[in-house]
């Protein structure tokens, strides 16, 4: 079962296409991590699914439910915190509680009280006149309480010091229970925060999933490769497989790669096959550093189209 | 709190460093066999990962043996694996295997393979 | 329901200044009908207060919309289990409380203050609260349709300049065709359609509001708008609501007596110039159809003395309206259109003496015939130049006359005294003060007239016409049998605030007299007043009459090189 549901997304403003041809499905009770630099789309992405955009065409399902017949009640159980969001700000956070606790049926007093102390939030004071890290975690504060069954978080991070964004995970973790799955989707061109905590991984660019797969599987398949032996002088660098990406040769003898499909049992003898006597290391890397080459990858290849 | 320590290491997936630091917490007798072994959630929110990934690790642990579920009670650290020690060493085959290979690859002879083998195999207190 | 409520209660909150200014305004709005407050004599109240009110009304509407905007993404309800049918309830709700609702307080307190009946009282609070509700929605609409305030002004600025190329538009293409609001005073009564025209536009606004709340698509809802506004107005035309239309608003039928050929008026001696004066390009435009007129044109008016006999017993005539037609010798002719009051009232002070004693029962026979008034008539106006030009020659004037026949009846009366207030049917006359002089007494009064144009009847009308000369005041001091006949001191005008009608003059009372005029010795002091009551009398028109006069070879009189004297003050 689908917590959310995409079928070919489309939505541009003016001549510029935000989300093209989008495809996606996040199962219910996994972590879905949106990547991408700025202007890829993943803002406009999660506004298409919870109904604040309309798709030009294509759809979305959110728990079952066509986003564009999307209903008040729907929103029961879906969270959403976005910075590019209105709280109404003239209240306190405890005033702000009192508005949204009748909303939800399922409101959790006892949490609410407990993250409230946990995030360490002044009650009394409105929210305009509050740090920007309060304001983000009043806001998470106010969806978490009612304990949502998808989260939406759209860039959450951005802005907040490490102290803010440990306080904003630890609340996200106290979210899941036994008797019902939870589902989170983050967007964020910040990769730190969601290392640990993403199951699945998307990378949009400009509009388009270019990747969408388990974060483990990820990290297995794509791996820096050095070659160290004779051999490696004679590979002609433009020669080198396709799945060989930002290939280097720093010295006479060695050489250096990313490997997009790498696996454990068999890249490592096909290498020695190829450069016979020498040695081979692949070591994982981490998603930042994954983010970085295939963004860079994006770049080269734009130009190569400009050209 | 954990009673153990995990130390991450970006681009390792996190349930294998996080199984990796059990194990080494109960050889360095950190866990003792038969202690309590923290539930998924508490894992989730004290290591800051996913809990589904926490839940990965305990079932991963269970099923290797290290970990035992005794219904009313929770999740125990299991005892030392019982068995005559040729049947013990036989369930590191692989790994010495593989670290000898390693080694030879590397150039490394036997007596420095060993050397390295004492100096790890001190850092940990003695069986009891 | 309940989600609402909710919303209602922060949007009190969150708003509460604003509310307490709205209310505020509205409350001072309606107590200045019932304190000294000064009145700007042209009429129509644009003083701070009403102009206040409907600003706050206007920024309250737009301030609790927009709290919770139906435009763009980023609104905290977008994503929260509140649906936008409950958002645009709690919206009107908040309305009806801080709106409608005192409002309806307000008028029911008028009502009561001013005894008005009970179809009178529901029309002032449908009116009233009727328009501000009109207004309330129309800037609520304008907020769900923008983003900001900023926005929303933009918005209402081309709004209001969409309607006044409408306006002019309309003029050139129907101009015949005349759209009055509420306050518009000097319409005949357009009661029930532009209530009708109220109902249906409040009714537009909701669905469009529903509209634009459930859909949030701003280009569609403006579509609507477009098409919403013809829509209105036809339907306020072809199904007015008449609610309580009991009798069509015709005219009082127009009576003449069986005498009127016994009213003779003779007109005496030639037309003469009586004054100078100006006319408004728009009245000059036929004296020079082929030139374009701008500011005043200097003009002169035409008089001639006449004397009127006969007047029958117990009543007065009054000239009504004066129109002629002028044709020369040489065949020019100028038609002068009926100009009203020929400031001849054949109300001379003894015959109001006479009617007054009457009234009050003093004993007084009236005398067979009413002394013979006599006094000067306003021909016309023409302009100087044209005046110049006509010199020399000769015509034929044919003057039309309407004169109306009227008696007096007692309105009411109250002590007097400071602070003295009476109220009847709809009326309510106070004494502000009454200052006591070397000279005689000043009397400070407003009246207050509740009127409703949904109640087309002659005793709800806002009765601003011809005031000062169709009633007359009376100091009675029945304990020593004197008398004290008022005359108008000041300039003062009347204003009609919504539905409330009010005017406030003040009149000065000298000369003591008994039955018979005999005049006493002695100026009106407070012990004379302690004894005193003021009487309100009120001429009712009681038949009309046309006579057709031709003055045969006559000029047209010259102005001397000094301009003559300025236009004589009426006579109260």
């Amino acid at each position: 079962m689908n917590a959310i549901e995409c079928n070919n997304l489309c939505r541009s403003f003016g001549r510029v296409t935000a989300v093209n041809d989008l495809t996606l499905a996040v199962p219910v009770g996994s972590f879905f991590a949106l990547l991408g630099p700025n202007g890829a789309g993943k803002t406009t992405l999660l506004k298409l699914i919870l109904n604040l955009l309309r798709p030009d065409s294509g759809s979305a399902h959110v728990l079952g439910c066509d986003s564009m017949r999307l209903k008040s009640k729907n929103f029961r159980r879906i969270g959403y915190v976005a910075d590019g969001q209105d709280l109404p700000d003239w209240m306190t956070v405890a005033q702000l509680l009192d508005y949204c606790r009748p909303l939800y049926p399922t409101w959790d007093e006892e949490l609410a009280r407990r993250l409230s102390k946990m995030f360490d939030l002044p009650t009394d004071r409105p929210i305009k006149k509050v740090s920007r890290g309060m304001r983000m975690k009043a806001a998470l504060l106010s969806n978490l309480s009612f304990r949502p069954e998808l989260m939406v978080l759209d860039e959450p991070f951005s802005g907040l010091d490490p102290l803010v964004r440990d306080d904003f995970i630890q609340g996200l973790l106290e979210l899941p229970d036994d008797d019902c799955p939870r589902t989170f989707i983050v967007s964020s061109h910040d990769i730190d925060e969601v290392e640990r905590l993403a199951d699945d991984v998307g990378f949009l660019s400009e509009g388009r999933l270019l990747i969408h797969e388990s974060a483990d599987l990820l990290r297995d398949r794509i791996r820096r490769v050095e070659v160290v032996g004779k051999g490696v002088a004679a590979l002609a660098l433009e020669a080198a497989p396709k799945e060989w990406m930002e290939v280097k040769r720093p010295a006479e003898n060695v050489l250096q790669f990313v490997h997009d499909a790498f696996a454990r049992d068999t890249t490592e003898s096909k290498l020695l096959a190829m450069f016979p006597g020498a040695s081979v290391t692949a070591r994982t890397m981490s998603l930042r550093e994954i983010f970085l080459v295939i963004a860079r990858k994006q770049r080269i290849e734009k130009g190569r189209e400009a050209a | 709190m954990l009673p153990f320590e995990v130390l991450f290491r970006p681009g390792e997936p996190v349930y294998e460093q996080v199984i990796y630091a059990v194990k080494k917490a109960i050889a360095t007798g950190k866990l003792h066999p038969g202690s309590r072994f923290p539930a998924v959630r508490t894992l989730s929110q004290e290591l800051r990962i996913n809990p589904n990934t926490a839940h990965k690790v305990v079932s991963a642990l269970t099923g290797e043996g290290v970990l035992l579920v005794h219904p009313g009670i929770g999740t125990v650290i299991a005892p030392p694996v019982a068995g005559s020690v040729e049947d013990r060493t036989a369930l590191l085959e692989d790994e010495l295997e593989r670290l000898v290979v390693e080694a030879r690859r590397l150039g490394l002879d036997e007596d420095k393979i060993v050397n390295a083998v004492r100096k790890h195999w001190r850092k940990f207190p003695k069986i009891s | 329901m309940n989600l609402a409520a909710h919303i209602l209660r922060k949007d009190l909150r969150h708003s509460w200044l604003l509310i307490l200014l709205v209310v505020a305004f509205v409350a001072i709005n309606s107590l200045k009908a019932t304190l000294w407050v000064p009145v700007s004599y042209s009429g129509g109240d644009f003083s701070f207060f009403p102009v206040a009110k409907f600003v706050a009304v206007w920024v309250l509407a737009l301030v609790v919309v927009q709290a919770d905007l139906t435009v763009g993404d980023r609104a905290f309800w977008r994503t929260r289990p509140i649906s936008p049918g409950s958002l645009l309830f709690a919206k009107l709700l908040l309305f009806f409380v801080v709106l409608v609702f005192p409002l309806l307080v307000a008028d029911a307190y008028f009502s009561a203050l001013l005894d008005t009946s009970w179809r009178v009282a529901l029309g002032m609070a449908l009116e009233g609260t009727g328009f501000i509700l009109f207004n309330a929605l129309c800037a609520a609409l304008i907020a769900s349709m923008t983003a900001s305030l900023l926005q929303s002004a933009l918005a209402l600025l081309g709004a209001v300049l969409v309607v006044a190329i409408a306006g002019s538009l309309k003029n050139e293409i129907t101009p015949d065709l005349h759209l009055a609001l509420p306050w518009d005073l000097t319409v005949q009564y357009p009661g029930p359609r532009i209530f009708s025209a109220s109902f249906y536009c409040c009714l537009a606004l909701v669905a469009l509001l529903a509209h634009q709340y459930q859909t949030r698509r701003t280009i569609r809802t403006a579509l609507l708008l477009a098409t919403a506004v013809p829509l209105v107005l036809f339907a306020a035309n072809r199904w007015p609501l008449n609610l309580f239309a009991s009798t069509p608003l015709a005219a009082a039928p127009v009576v003449s007596l069986p005498n009127a050929d016994e009213v003779r008026i003779e007109l005496k001696g030639e037309p003469s110039v009586w004054g100078f004066t100006f006319l408004g390009n728009q009245q000059a435009k036929q004296f020079f159809p082929d030139r374009v007129i701008y500011g005043n044109v200097p003009a002169l008016t035409v008089k001639i003395e006449a004397s009127l006999a006969d007047a029958p017993a117990g009543c007065f005539v009054d000239l009504d309206s004066v129109s002629s037609r002028l044709r020369m010798d040489d065949g020019t002719e100028i038609a002068f259109p009926a100009q009203s009051k020929g400031y001849w009232p054949f109300w001379t002070k003894a015959n109001q003496e006479a009617t007054v004693c009457r009234y009050l029962h003093l004993g007084v026979p009236l005398p067979a015939n009413m002394a013979a008034p006599r006094g000067p008539i306003r021909l016309f106006t023409l302009p100087v130049a044209t005046a110049k030009d006509l010199n020399g020659k000769k015509g034929t004037l044919n003057v039309t006359l309407k004169l109306q026949e009227r008696t007096f009846h007692e309105e009411t009366r109250l002590p007097a005294r400071n602070g003295a207030r009476r109220s009847y049917q709809g009326n309510m006359w106070r004494i502000n003060s009454i200052n006591v002089g070397p000279d005689g007494a000043t009397v400070y009064m407003v009246y207050i007239r509740a009127t409703s144009m949904l109640v087309p009847e002659e005793a709800y009308r806002p009765d601003t016409a011809r005031d000062f000369t169709q009633r007359g005041y009376v100091l009675f001091n029945r304990k020593l049998g004197e008398y004290v006949l008022g005359s108008r001191s000041g300039a003062f005008g009347w204003v009609s605030s919504g539905t409330l009608f009010y005017n406030r003059n003040s009149f000065s009372f000298n000369e003591r007299l008994r039955e018979g005029g005999a005049i006493v010795k002695g100026a009106i002091d407070k012990a004379w007043l302690k004894d005193a009551e003021l009487i309100i009398l009120k001429s009712d028109l009681i038949g009309s009459v046309t006579k057709r006069i031709t003055l045969k070879n006559i000029e047209v009189p010259q102005p001397a090189e000094n301009p003559g004297p300025a236009m004589p003050e009426f006579w109260n």
